[in-house]
């Protein structure tokens, strides 16, 4: 019995290993053009929250290989910003302390730009209806909160204020024919702040040294239509949760969590 | 009516994106011209200001890059960058010294161009006139100034320009091209204080080559030139100084590429 398990499983990995031009390229060989609200939840070290509404847009490459290996690039820039007054030492366009900052034109979410990549490997399962697609994950994200350009000193923030990120997800898709398909991702990542406010942060101004790396848990449900052969529509929903690994000080908002939509609009290959 | 026009459109979006046949005219150089790419780009941008005084701006920047020439001859290329670096030797005004945001607007944008391709010499010459849409950010200093350090989301550039791209082919493996861009950014950052938008003319030129290495494994390498024609006299900062802009002193960069064939 364990013999007929052991040959199964091999036999299952092989078939889901080798399996050679997949018809999941009709979906994965494509690239798109998105559009993207989202919604993010503010909180600080007195937990009192504040909401932020944005809109990003987004291009994104994707391609599957024969051989089974996947690649995703995605780069996003945000387009739309709101968010209310949230006091002094967040420096977000209210009265009084921003007629002279430029950090008052940032608001506390610092995902203002974004670049990451993906690469992984697919595995075929169910007669190549199913994918199951473990992967890693790194990119380069601005770490534009105001807080960070005032905790800088108001060094060049494009050279100085970014994330590197690295994480770690698996991503199941399941295909109706070639064209629809519907899929769960999810991405565990580390956003490793490199803009030393660890080292230079005013503890006179926040209470406390800070650093914004955080954990990062993203969950993305998403469908993809091809309405023509060629012709690509997709739509998404994602929630993030971040976990920060510094105590935060009192008057300071970092985000806590994000929910948006993602409508994009592209061409397979 | 409303169904035949629905269908014309539905037939002319599958007419339009068809899947590359080897048989028609363009095969050849859609060994070049379809592809994807990720790239780093290096620029230096000149600055002036109100009193002729001479600045520039370094600037880094990473992209993704998609390119397509559908069998029928239509031709289109999205760009996408973001600045990586961006260093300023200015050492007077808004924008030196301190700041977050020096007097280099661009920190990042998404471009569209979209042209038909013809044919001057079989497998070998193409020309392609082009225009383009996008949308770029005005980030400099001086305009977060203008706007009282308002909402940064605010301060863009609509990119809309006309162009023309000349692609030769050697062979299978070589392709250069010479493309030469109009283009103008309409400022929507809505200065107050009497400061009049900063749109501008942009004139760029840029030399690149394609290169087929292995298989779908493209590099690609280009150069540019571009110059700047301010459209307004450009504000005062509050020390007097007249503001740094992009001028027709010139800016110059290059880019390189790596990516795959399709």
């Amino acid at each position: 019995m364990k013999k007929f398990f052991i040959t199964m499983g091999f036999s299952a990995l092989s078939s889901a290993v080798l399996a050679s031009p997949s018809d999941f390229q009709a979906f994965q060989n494509q690239y798109n053009i998105g559009y993207q609200f989202s919604q993010m939840t503010l909180i600080n070290g007195d937990q009192h929250t504040a909401p932020v509404n944005q809109q990003s847009i987004n291009l994104e490459v994707e391609h599957l290989f024969d051989m089974g290996i996947w690649a995703d690039a995605n780069l996003n820039m945000v387009t739309y910003y709101s968010q209310p007054y949230l006091g002094s030492g967040n420096l977000n366009g209210g009265p009084g302390d921003c007629a002279d900052s430029q950090a008052c034109a940032l608001g506390q979410n610092p995902f203002m730009y974004s670049f990451t990549m993906r690469g992984g490997y697919a595995f075929s399962l169910l007669d190549d209806n199913l994918q199951l697609t473990p992967y890693a994950m790194f990119g380069r994200n601005a770490n534009w909160a105001a807080s960070t350009v005032v905790a800088n000193g108001y060094q060049p923030a494009s050279s100085n204020d970014f994330f590197l990120t690295g994480g770690l997800g698996v991503r199941a898709a399941y295909r109706f024919g070639k064209t629809v398909m519907l899929y769960a991702d999810q991405l565990y990542s580390y956003n490793w702040d490199q803009s030393g406010a660890i080292k230079t942060i005013q503890v006179e101004q926040y209470g406390k040294s800070y650093a914004a790396t955080n954990y990062q848990f993203t969950t993305t449900l998403g469908v993809r239509y091809n309405i023509t052969p060629d012709f690509q529509v997709g739509l998404s929903g994602f929630w993030n949760n971040y976990q920060h690994q510094s105590n935060i000080a009192g008057v300071v908002y970092i985000p806590q969590n994000t929910f948006g939509q993602m409508l994009s609009v592209g061409l397979t290959y | 009516m409303k169904k035949i026009f629905a269908q014309l459109v539905l037939f002319g979006i599958v007419g339009l994106v068809q899947s590359a046949n080897a048989d028609n005219n363009y095969a050849s150089f859609q060994q070049f011209n379809r592809q994807f790419n990720l790239n780093f780009g290096s620029r230096f941008t000149s600055l002036k200001n109100g009193a002729g005084e001479v600045a520039g701006v370094t600037t880094q920047t990473y992209g993704l890059n998609v390119e397509r020439l559908f069998d029928n001859g239509v031709w289109f290329d999205v760009d996408g960058n973001i600045a990586s670096s961006s260093l300023t030797n200015q050492t007077n005004g808004v924008g030196s010294g301190q700041s977050a945001f020096n007097q280099d607007p661009n920190l990042g944008g998404l471009n569209a161009k979209v042209g038909y391709s013809f044919i001057g010499v079989a497998d070998h010459l193409l020309l392609t006139p082009y225009g383009l849409l996008g949308r770029n950010t005005n980030l400099s200093a001086s305009t977060l100034v203008n706007n009282n350090n308002s909402n940064i989301s605010n301060n863009f550039y609509y990119t809309a320009g006309l162009g023309g791209r000349l692609q030769y082919l050697v062979n299978d493996t070589f392709s250069f091209y010479l493309d030469q861009l109009v283009g103008y950014n309409w400022d929507q950052s809505g200065p107050v204080n009497g400061i009049m938008p900063q749109n501008n003319m942009v004139y760029t030129t840029t030399l690149g080559g394609k290169f087929n290495v292995y298989k779908q494994l493209q590099i690609g390498l280009n150069g540019f030139y571009s110059f700047y024609q301010n459209m307004a006299s450009l504000p005062q900062d509050t020390t007097g100084t007249s503001v740094y802009s992009p001028c027709n002193c010139g800016s110059y960069g290059g880019t390189i590429s790596v990516g795959m064939t399709y």
